[in-house]
Protein backbone atom coordinates (compact mmCIF):
# COMPACT_ATOMS: atom_id res chain seq x y z
CA UNK A 1 0.00 0.00 0.00
CA UNK A 2 3.26 2.13 -0.39
CA UNK A 3 2.45 5.51 -2.27
CA UNK A 4 4.45 8.72 -2.15
CA UNK A 5 1.75 11.53 -1.50
CA UNK A 6 3.04 14.55 -3.27
CA UNK A 7 1.26 17.38 -2.35
CA UNK A 8 -0.67 16.03 0.24
CA UNK A 9 2.12 15.28 2.66
CA UNK A 10 3.61 17.89 3.70
CA UNK A 11 1.33 18.34 7.24
CA UNK A 12 -0.68 16.50 9.42
CA UNK A 13 -3.72 18.42 8.67
CA UNK A 14 -4.28 18.05 5.24
CA UNK A 15 -5.92 14.80 4.00
CA UNK A 16 -5.19 13.30 0.31
CA UNK A 17 -7.50 12.94 -2.43
CA UNK A 18 -8.49 9.06 -1.32
CA UNK A 19 -8.53 9.92 2.19
CA UNK A 20 -5.61 9.42 3.51
CA UNK A 21 -3.13 11.68 5.95
CA UNK A 22 0.10 11.04 4.72
CA UNK A 23 2.18 11.99 8.11
CA UNK A 24 0.51 9.51 9.97
CA UNK A 25 1.63 6.91 7.65
CA UNK A 26 5.25 8.30 7.34
CA UNK A 27 5.33 8.36 10.77
CA UNK A 28 5.11 4.25 11.05
CA UNK A 29 8.52 4.00 8.49
CA UNK A 30 10.19 5.41 11.70
CA UNK A 31 8.97 2.38 13.39
CA UNK A 32 9.64 -0.26 10.61
CA UNK A 33 13.44 1.03 11.21
CA UNK A 34 13.89 0.17 14.50
CA UNK A 35 14.72 -2.99 16.55
CA UNK A 36 12.21 -5.68 16.62
CA UNK A 37 9.99 -5.83 19.78
CA UNK A 38 7.54 -8.49 21.07
CA UNK A 39 5.34 -9.05 23.22
CA UNK A 40 3.13 -11.91 24.35
CA UNK A 41 0.27 -12.41 26.80
CA UNK A 42 0.88 -15.74 28.61
CA UNK A 43 -1.52 -17.92 31.04
CA UNK A 44 -0.41 -15.85 34.09
CA UNK A 45 1.28 -12.83 32.77
CA UNK A 46 3.03 -10.87 29.80
CA UNK A 47 6.55 -10.75 28.70
CA UNK A 48 8.39 -8.33 26.43
CA UNK A 49 11.77 -9.10 24.35
CA UNK A 50 13.37 -6.40 22.56
CA UNK A 51 16.36 -6.08 19.84
CA UNK A 52 18.26 -3.26 20.76
CA UNK A 53 20.51 -2.57 17.82
CA UNK A 54 24.07 -1.82 19.06
CA UNK A 55 25.47 0.87 16.46
CA UNK A 56 28.61 2.08 18.46
CA UNK A 57 31.72 -0.46 20.14
CA UNK A 58 31.86 2.10 23.18
CA UNK A 59 27.95 1.25 23.66
CA UNK A 60 27.61 0.23 27.72
CA UNK A 61 25.41 -2.10 28.38
CA UNK A 62 21.91 -2.05 30.03
CA UNK A 63 22.14 1.67 29.30
CA UNK A 64 19.36 3.40 26.18
CA UNK A 65 16.68 1.25 27.82
CA UNK A 66 13.49 0.15 25.65
CA UNK A 67 11.80 -1.40 28.05
CA UNK A 68 10.16 1.13 30.85
CA UNK A 69 8.13 0.51 33.54
CA UNK A 70 5.01 2.97 34.04
CA UNK A 71 3.85 2.86 37.96
CA UNK A 72 4.72 -0.65 39.79
CA UNK A 73 2.27 -3.26 38.03
CA UNK A 74 2.80 -1.94 33.84
CA UNK A 75 5.66 -2.38 31.56
CA UNK A 76 6.26 -0.96 28.42
CA UNK A 77 8.26 -1.78 25.54
CA UNK A 78 8.71 0.49 22.80
CA UNK A 79 9.65 0.70 19.23
CA UNK A 80 10.65 3.65 16.68
CA UNK A 81 12.03 7.09 17.53
CA UNK A 82 13.42 6.16 20.67
CA UNK A 83 13.36 9.87 21.98
CA UNK A 84 9.68 10.11 21.08
CA UNK A 85 8.68 6.85 23.32
CA UNK A 86 10.56 9.16 26.37
CA UNK A 87 7.98 11.41 25.76
CA UNK A 88 5.21 8.96 26.30
CA UNK A 89 7.00 7.11 29.38
CA UNK A 90 6.95 10.36 31.06
CA UNK A 91 3.54 10.60 30.00
CA UNK A 92 1.88 7.81 30.63
CA UNK A 93 3.57 7.70 34.14
CA UNK A 94 1.99 11.53 34.79
CA UNK A 95 -1.01 9.91 34.09
CA UNK A 96 -0.68 6.67 36.35
CA UNK A 97 0.89 8.72 39.21
CA UNK A 98 -2.32 11.12 38.66
CA UNK A 99 -4.73 8.25 38.93
CA UNK A 100 -3.12 6.99 42.58
CA UNK A 101 -3.20 10.39 43.81
CA UNK A 102 -7.02 10.83 43.06
CA UNK A 103 -8.41 7.14 43.80
CA UNK A 104 -5.66 5.92 45.99
CA UNK A 105 -5.74 2.89 43.16
CA UNK A 106 -3.14 1.29 40.78
CA UNK A 107 -4.42 2.51 37.47
CA UNK A 108 -6.04 -0.13 35.39
CA UNK A 109 -3.78 -0.62 32.21
CA UNK A 110 -7.12 -0.65 30.13
CA UNK A 111 -7.57 3.25 31.35
CA UNK A 112 -4.09 4.08 30.95
CA UNK A 113 -3.73 3.04 27.43
CA UNK A 114 -7.18 4.92 26.69
CA UNK A 115 -5.54 7.67 27.88
CA UNK A 116 -2.35 7.74 26.09
CA UNK A 117 -3.72 6.81 23.21
CA UNK A 118 -5.97 9.76 23.30
CA UNK A 119 -2.94 11.80 23.55
CA UNK A 120 -0.76 10.22 20.49
CA UNK A 121 -3.87 10.87 18.45
CA UNK A 122 -4.00 14.78 19.15
CA UNK A 123 -0.62 15.01 17.78
CA UNK A 124 -2.27 13.87 14.54
CA UNK A 125 -4.77 16.76 14.51
CA UNK A 126 -2.70 19.74 14.02
CA UNK A 127 0.11 20.80 11.77
CA UNK A 128 2.23 22.89 14.24
CA UNK A 129 3.09 19.28 15.85
CA UNK A 130 4.45 16.14 13.99
CA UNK A 131 2.75 12.60 14.99
CA UNK A 132 4.78 10.41 17.40
CA UNK A 133 7.11 8.09 15.78
CA UNK A 134 6.46 4.82 17.45
CA UNK A 135 4.67 1.97 18.84
CA UNK A 136 4.46 1.10 22.33
CA UNK A 137 3.23 -2.06 24.07
CA UNK A 138 1.87 -1.95 27.38
CA UNK A 139 2.09 -5.48 29.58
CA UNK A 140 0.16 -5.78 33.22
CA UNK A 141 -1.02 -8.17 35.80
CA UNK A 142 -3.88 -7.01 37.47
CA UNK A 143 -6.90 -7.58 38.95
CA UNK A 144 -8.32 -8.53 35.26
CA UNK A 145 -5.47 -10.84 34.44
CA UNK A 146 -2.65 -10.30 32.43
CA UNK A 147 -3.24 -7.75 29.54
CA UNK A 148 -1.38 -6.93 26.14
CA UNK A 149 -2.02 -3.38 24.28
CA UNK A 150 -0.15 -1.36 21.52
CA UNK A 151 -0.68 1.91 20.55
CA UNK A 152 0.55 2.97 17.12
CA UNK A 153 1.27 6.48 15.35
CA UNK A 154 -2.11 7.12 14.68
CA UNK A 155 -3.41 6.87 18.06
CA UNK A 156 -5.31 3.41 17.78
CA UNK A 157 -5.07 1.09 20.91
CA UNK A 158 -5.86 -2.78 20.62
CA UNK A 159 -5.26 -5.22 22.74
CA UNK A 160 -3.49 -8.52 22.39
CA UNK A 161 -2.10 -12.03 22.73
CA UNK A 162 0.99 -11.81 20.55
CA UNK A 163 2.32 -8.70 19.31
CA UNK A 164 5.55 -7.72 17.41
CA UNK A 165 6.62 -4.39 15.91
CA UNK A 166 9.97 -3.52 13.61
CA UNK A 167 12.62 -4.79 11.34
CA UNK A 168 11.36 -8.02 11.57
CA UNK A 169 8.11 -8.00 12.28
CA UNK A 170 6.54 -10.18 10.13
CA UNK A 171 8.57 -13.21 11.12
CA UNK A 172 8.63 -12.43 14.51
CA UNK A 173 4.97 -12.84 13.86
CA UNK A 174 4.89 -15.60 12.27
CA UNK A 175 6.70 -17.27 15.31
CA UNK A 176 4.62 -15.89 18.11
CA UNK A 177 1.57 -17.50 16.26
CA UNK A 178 3.25 -20.87 15.93
CA UNK A 179 3.03 -21.00 20.15
CA UNK A 180 0.25 -21.57 22.09
CA UNK A 181 0.35 -18.39 24.23
CA UNK A 182 -2.80 -19.38 26.33
CA UNK A 183 -1.40 -22.40 27.25
CA UNK A 184 2.42 -20.54 28.43
CA UNK A 185 3.55 -19.37 31.40
CA UNK A 186 5.77 -17.04 31.89
CA UNK A 187 8.45 -18.39 32.51
CA UNK A 188 8.34 -20.63 29.46
CA UNK A 189 7.05 -18.07 27.64
CA UNK A 190 10.20 -15.92 28.22
CA UNK A 191 12.18 -18.42 26.52
CA UNK A 192 10.51 -18.41 23.90
CA UNK A 193 10.37 -14.27 23.28
CA UNK A 194 14.17 -14.39 23.19
CA UNK A 195 14.45 -17.49 20.99
CA UNK A 196 12.49 -15.47 18.74
CA UNK A 197 14.40 -12.19 18.93
CA UNK A 198 17.64 -14.40 18.21
CA UNK A 199 16.39 -15.93 15.30
CA UNK A 200 15.05 -13.21 13.44
CA UNK A 201 18.11 -11.23 13.92
CA UNK A 202 19.49 -10.01 11.08
CA UNK A 203 23.17 -11.26 11.40
CA UNK A 204 24.29 -9.94 7.98
CA UNK A 205 22.10 -6.38 8.03
CA UNK A 206 22.27 -5.66 11.85
CA UNK A 207 25.42 -6.64 13.90
CA UNK A 208 25.64 -6.28 17.20
CA UNK A 209 22.37 -6.18 19.60
CA UNK A 210 21.72 -6.14 23.40
CA UNK A 211 18.79 -8.35 24.45
CA UNK A 212 16.12 -6.83 26.81
CA UNK A 213 14.08 -9.31 28.55
CA UNK A 214 11.12 -7.96 30.89
CA UNK A 215 8.03 -9.68 32.50
CA UNK A 216 5.21 -9.23 34.69
CA UNK A 217 2.90 -11.49 36.21
CA UNK A 218 2.46 -14.38 38.89
CA UNK A 219 6.32 -15.28 38.77
CA UNK A 220 6.86 -11.27 39.73
CA UNK A 221 3.95 -10.56 42.42
CA UNK A 222 2.34 -8.33 40.03
CA UNK A 223 5.53 -6.13 39.98
CA UNK A 224 6.87 -4.99 36.16
CA UNK A 225 10.65 -5.80 36.31
CA UNK A 226 13.55 -6.81 34.14
CA UNK A 227 13.99 -10.84 34.56
CA UNK A 228 16.37 -11.75 36.82
CA UNK A 229 20.25 -12.84 35.44
CA UNK A 230 19.68 -16.23 35.99
CA UNK A 231 16.30 -16.56 34.38
CA UNK A 232 18.05 -14.19 31.32
CA UNK A 233 21.18 -16.77 31.19
CA UNK A 234 18.77 -19.47 30.77
CA UNK A 235 17.14 -17.88 27.95
CA UNK A 236 19.88 -17.06 26.09
CA UNK A 237 21.24 -19.97 26.30
CA UNK A 238 17.99 -22.02 24.89
CA UNK A 239 17.60 -19.23 22.27
CA UNK A 240 21.12 -20.04 21.04
CA UNK A 241 20.67 -23.79 21.57
CA UNK A 242 17.77 -23.26 19.19
CA UNK A 243 19.74 -21.70 16.17
CA UNK A 244 22.08 -23.61 16.41
CA UNK A 245 19.76 -26.57 15.42
CA UNK A 246 17.79 -24.97 12.76
CA UNK A 247 21.02 -23.78 11.46
CA UNK A 248 22.26 -27.37 11.46
CA UNK A 249 18.45 -28.51 9.95
CA UNK A 250 19.51 -25.87 6.84
CA UNK A 251 23.08 -27.39 6.40
CA UNK A 252 22.01 -30.74 5.91
CA UNK B 1 -31.68 62.17 70.62
CA UNK B 2 -28.16 60.89 70.12
CA UNK B 3 -26.91 57.23 69.43
CA UNK B 4 -24.56 56.16 72.15
CA UNK B 5 -24.73 52.23 70.29
CA UNK B 6 -21.17 51.16 69.59
CA UNK B 7 -20.30 50.57 65.82
CA UNK B 8 -21.00 47.76 64.47
CA UNK B 9 -19.37 47.09 60.65
CA UNK B 10 -21.98 44.57 58.88
CA UNK B 11 -20.68 42.19 56.19
CA UNK B 12 -22.55 39.29 54.23
CA UNK B 13 -21.19 35.75 54.93
CA UNK B 14 -21.47 33.01 52.08
CA UNK B 15 -21.69 30.44 54.36
CA UNK B 16 -24.49 29.47 56.86
CA UNK B 17 -24.71 27.03 59.66
CA UNK B 18 -27.78 24.64 59.50
CA UNK B 19 -26.82 22.47 62.35
CA UNK B 20 -27.12 18.24 62.33
CA UNK B 21 -24.66 15.81 63.89
CA UNK B 22 -23.16 12.58 61.95
CA UNK B 23 -21.52 9.56 63.86
CA UNK B 24 -20.06 6.00 62.17
CA UNK B 25 -18.81 3.28 63.70
CA UNK B 26 -17.04 0.89 61.89
CA UNK B 27 -17.62 -3.42 63.37
CA UNK B 28 -15.53 -6.42 62.06
CA UNK B 29 -17.53 -6.62 58.51
CA UNK B 30 -20.57 -3.85 58.72
CA UNK B 31 -20.47 -0.66 59.41
CA UNK B 32 -23.18 2.06 60.80
CA UNK B 33 -23.61 5.95 60.06
CA UNK B 34 -26.18 7.88 61.26
CA UNK B 35 -27.84 11.24 61.80
CA UNK B 36 -29.99 13.13 62.81
CA UNK B 37 -32.96 14.64 60.78
CA UNK B 38 -33.11 18.12 61.83
CA UNK B 39 -32.75 21.41 59.28
CA UNK B 40 -31.92 24.55 61.14
CA UNK B 41 -30.35 27.93 61.13
CA UNK B 42 -30.26 29.99 64.44
CA UNK B 43 -33.58 29.34 66.27
CA UNK B 44 -35.13 28.37 63.63
CA UNK B 45 -36.30 24.88 62.69
CA UNK B 46 -36.52 24.37 58.34
CA UNK B 47 -37.55 20.75 58.64
CA UNK B 48 -37.37 18.31 61.11
CA UNK B 49 -36.99 15.60 58.11
CA UNK B 50 -33.68 16.62 56.52
CA UNK B 51 -31.56 13.49 56.97
CA UNK B 52 -27.47 14.01 56.35
CA UNK B 53 -26.38 10.80 55.18
CA UNK B 54 -26.28 10.16 51.26
CA UNK B 55 -25.83 6.65 49.79
CA UNK B 56 -23.27 6.29 47.18
CA UNK B 57 -23.06 2.59 46.42
CA UNK B 58 -24.04 -0.35 47.75
CA UNK B 59 -20.92 -0.65 49.96
CA UNK B 60 -20.45 3.29 51.07
CA UNK B 61 -22.83 5.80 53.09
CA UNK B 62 -21.64 9.59 52.98
CA UNK B 63 -22.67 11.74 55.88
CA UNK B 64 -22.11 15.38 55.22
CA UNK B 65 -23.12 18.29 57.80
CA UNK B 66 -22.96 22.06 58.60
CA UNK B 67 -23.75 24.52 55.66
CA UNK B 68 -26.72 22.92 53.73
CA UNK B 69 -25.41 24.80 50.51
CA UNK B 70 -22.09 23.51 50.38
CA UNK B 71 -23.97 19.77 51.40
CA UNK B 72 -25.76 19.65 48.16
CA UNK B 73 -23.46 21.23 46.12
CA UNK B 74 -20.59 18.71 47.36
CA UNK B 75 -23.06 15.53 47.02
CA UNK B 76 -23.98 16.86 43.62
CA UNK B 77 -20.05 16.93 42.49
CA UNK B 78 -19.42 13.31 43.78
CA UNK B 79 -22.13 11.88 41.85
CA UNK B 80 -21.51 13.41 39.17
CA UNK B 81 -17.60 11.95 39.31
CA UNK B 82 -18.74 8.60 40.45
CA UNK B 83 -20.83 8.52 37.32
CA UNK B 84 -17.98 9.24 35.17
CA UNK B 85 -15.96 6.78 37.11
CA UNK B 86 -18.68 3.72 36.42
CA UNK B 87 -19.24 4.85 32.98
CA UNK B 88 -15.78 4.39 32.21
CA UNK B 89 -14.80 1.40 34.22
CA UNK B 90 -17.87 -0.68 34.59
CA UNK B 91 -17.82 -0.75 38.63
CA UNK B 92 -18.48 0.77 41.65
CA UNK B 93 -16.00 3.26 43.47
CA UNK B 94 -14.43 1.41 46.28
CA UNK B 95 -14.36 3.04 49.83
CA UNK B 96 -10.85 4.07 49.66
CA UNK B 97 -11.06 5.21 46.39
CA UNK B 98 -14.05 7.34 47.34
CA UNK B 99 -12.63 8.53 50.08
CA UNK B 100 -9.20 9.66 48.30
CA UNK B 101 -11.38 11.58 45.82
CA UNK B 102 -13.83 13.46 48.07
CA UNK B 103 -10.70 14.68 49.49
CA UNK B 104 -9.49 15.79 46.58
CA UNK B 105 -12.61 17.41 45.68
CA UNK B 106 -12.24 19.32 49.22
CA UNK B 107 -9.01 20.40 48.83
CA UNK B 108 -9.79 22.12 45.52
CA UNK B 109 -11.75 24.51 47.12
CA UNK B 110 -8.66 24.90 49.25
CA UNK B 111 -9.65 28.59 49.18
CA UNK B 112 -13.02 28.98 49.28
CA UNK B 113 -13.87 25.59 51.06
CA UNK B 114 -16.81 23.82 50.89
CA UNK B 115 -18.28 24.39 55.31
CA UNK B 116 -18.99 21.03 55.00
CA UNK B 117 -17.79 18.05 57.96
CA UNK B 118 -17.63 14.62 55.87
CA UNK B 119 -17.91 11.41 57.51
CA UNK B 120 -17.56 8.36 54.70
CA UNK B 121 -18.95 4.91 55.85
CA UNK B 122 -18.82 1.11 54.35
CA UNK B 123 -16.88 -1.42 53.43
CA UNK B 124 -13.61 -1.60 52.21
CA UNK B 125 -12.09 -3.89 49.08
CA UNK B 126 -11.35 -6.46 51.62
CA UNK B 127 -15.08 -6.39 53.04
CA UNK B 128 -14.09 -5.02 56.57
CA UNK B 129 -15.99 -2.62 58.08
CA UNK B 130 -14.62 1.05 57.56
CA UNK B 131 -15.00 4.93 58.26
CA UNK B 132 -12.87 7.75 57.04
CA UNK B 133 -13.34 11.19 58.55
CA UNK B 134 -12.74 14.85 56.50
CA UNK B 135 -12.28 18.44 57.79
CA UNK B 136 -13.76 20.88 55.61
CA UNK B 137 -10.18 21.07 53.19
CA UNK B 138 -10.00 17.22 52.58
CA UNK B 139 -7.63 15.91 55.07
CA UNK B 140 -8.44 12.53 56.14
CA UNK B 141 -7.91 9.40 58.39
CA UNK B 142 -9.69 5.85 58.39
CA UNK B 143 -10.84 5.70 61.76
CA UNK B 144 -12.76 2.91 63.89
CA UNK B 145 -15.54 5.46 65.31
CA UNK B 146 -15.90 9.35 64.40
CA UNK B 147 -18.48 11.79 65.89
CA UNK B 148 -19.01 15.14 63.13
CA UNK B 149 -21.13 18.24 62.81
CA UNK B 150 -22.93 20.17 65.79
CA UNK B 151 -23.20 18.03 68.59
CA UNK B 152 -19.63 16.02 67.68
CA UNK B 153 -17.78 17.58 70.91
CA UNK B 154 -20.37 15.63 72.86
CA UNK B 155 -20.37 11.96 71.31
CA UNK B 156 -16.64 11.40 70.63
CA UNK B 157 -15.41 11.24 74.28
CA UNK B 158 -18.55 8.63 74.53
CA UNK B 159 -17.42 6.63 72.01
CA UNK B 160 -13.76 6.74 73.34
CA UNK B 161 -15.41 5.33 75.86
CA UNK B 162 -17.54 2.70 75.04
CA UNK B 163 -16.22 1.79 71.32
CA UNK B 164 -12.53 1.86 72.33
CA UNK B 165 -12.78 1.12 76.00
CA UNK B 166 -10.74 4.11 76.95
CA UNK B 167 -10.08 5.23 80.39
CA UNK B 168 -11.46 2.06 81.44
CA UNK B 169 -9.58 -0.65 83.90
CA UNK B 170 -9.94 -4.20 83.66
CA UNK B 171 -12.75 -4.58 80.96
CA UNK B 172 -12.63 -6.92 78.22
CA UNK B 173 -13.02 -6.42 75.39
CA UNK B 174 -15.75 -8.27 73.04
CA UNK B 175 -15.80 -7.44 69.51
CA UNK B 176 -18.51 -4.63 68.51
CA UNK B 177 -21.78 -6.86 67.09
CA UNK B 178 -24.24 -4.51 64.89
CA UNK B 179 -26.92 -4.71 67.41
CA UNK B 180 -24.79 -3.37 70.03
CA UNK B 181 -23.86 -0.65 67.84
CA UNK B 182 -27.20 0.47 66.73
CA UNK B 183 -28.28 0.72 70.51
CA UNK B 184 -25.11 2.65 71.18
CA UNK B 185 -25.68 5.13 68.37
CA UNK B 186 -29.31 5.36 69.25
CA UNK B 187 -28.40 6.18 72.68
CA UNK B 188 -25.66 8.88 72.01
CA UNK B 189 -28.03 10.56 70.03
CA UNK B 190 -30.97 10.30 72.60
CA UNK B 191 -28.00 12.34 74.84
CA UNK B 192 -26.93 14.71 72.34
CA UNK B 193 -30.58 15.83 71.31
CA UNK B 194 -30.89 16.66 75.21
CA UNK B 195 -28.28 19.13 75.35
CA UNK B 196 -27.26 20.32 71.54
CA UNK B 197 -30.22 22.83 70.44
CA UNK B 198 -29.57 22.05 66.87
CA UNK B 199 -29.87 18.24 67.14
CA UNK B 200 -33.07 16.33 67.39
CA UNK B 201 -36.48 15.47 65.61
CA UNK B 202 -35.17 12.30 64.41
CA UNK B 203 -31.82 9.91 63.79
CA UNK B 204 -31.64 7.68 60.75
CA UNK B 205 -29.07 5.14 61.16
CA UNK B 206 -27.80 3.31 58.20
CA UNK B 207 -26.08 -0.32 58.51
CA UNK B 208 -23.77 -1.46 55.89
CA UNK B 209 -23.21 -4.97 55.72
CA UNK B 210 -22.51 -7.60 52.63
CA UNK B 211 -26.44 -8.04 51.87
CA UNK B 212 -27.21 -4.33 51.61
CA UNK B 213 -27.80 -1.25 53.05
CA UNK B 214 -30.34 -1.55 56.11
CA UNK B 215 -31.94 1.71 57.63
CA UNK B 216 -33.85 2.17 60.83
CA UNK B 217 -35.43 5.70 62.28
CA UNK B 218 -35.83 6.54 65.42
CA UNK B 219 -37.42 9.48 66.85
CA UNK B 220 -36.19 12.02 68.90
CA UNK B 221 -36.66 15.15 71.02
CA UNK B 222 -38.54 17.62 68.96
CA UNK B 223 -38.11 21.10 71.26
Amino acid sequence: MSSIGTGYDLSASTYSPDGRVFQIEYASKAVENSGTAIGIRCKDGVVFAVEKLITSKLHEPKSNRRIFTIDKHIGMAAAGLIADSRKIVTRSRDEAANFRFTLAQPIPVKHLVDRVSGFVHAHTLYSAVRPFGFNVMYGSYGSEGPRLYMIDPSGIALGYFGCAVGKAKQAAKTEIEKLKTQELTCKDAIREVAKIIYTVHDEVKDKEFELELSWVGEVTGGLHQFVPDDVFEDAVQYAKEAIKESDSEDEL
Amino acid sequence: MEDYRAPMEHQWSPYSWNGGTILAVAGEDFAVIASDTRLSEGFQIYTRDSPKTYKMSDTAVLGCSGFHGDVLTLIKVIEAQQKIYRHTHQKDLSCESLAQLLATILYSRRFFPYYTYNILAGLDKKGKGCVYSFDPVGSYDREMYRAGGSAAAMLQPLLDNQVALKNQAGVEKEPLTIDKAVSLVTDVFTSAAERDIYTGDGVKISIITASGIDVKEVPLRRD
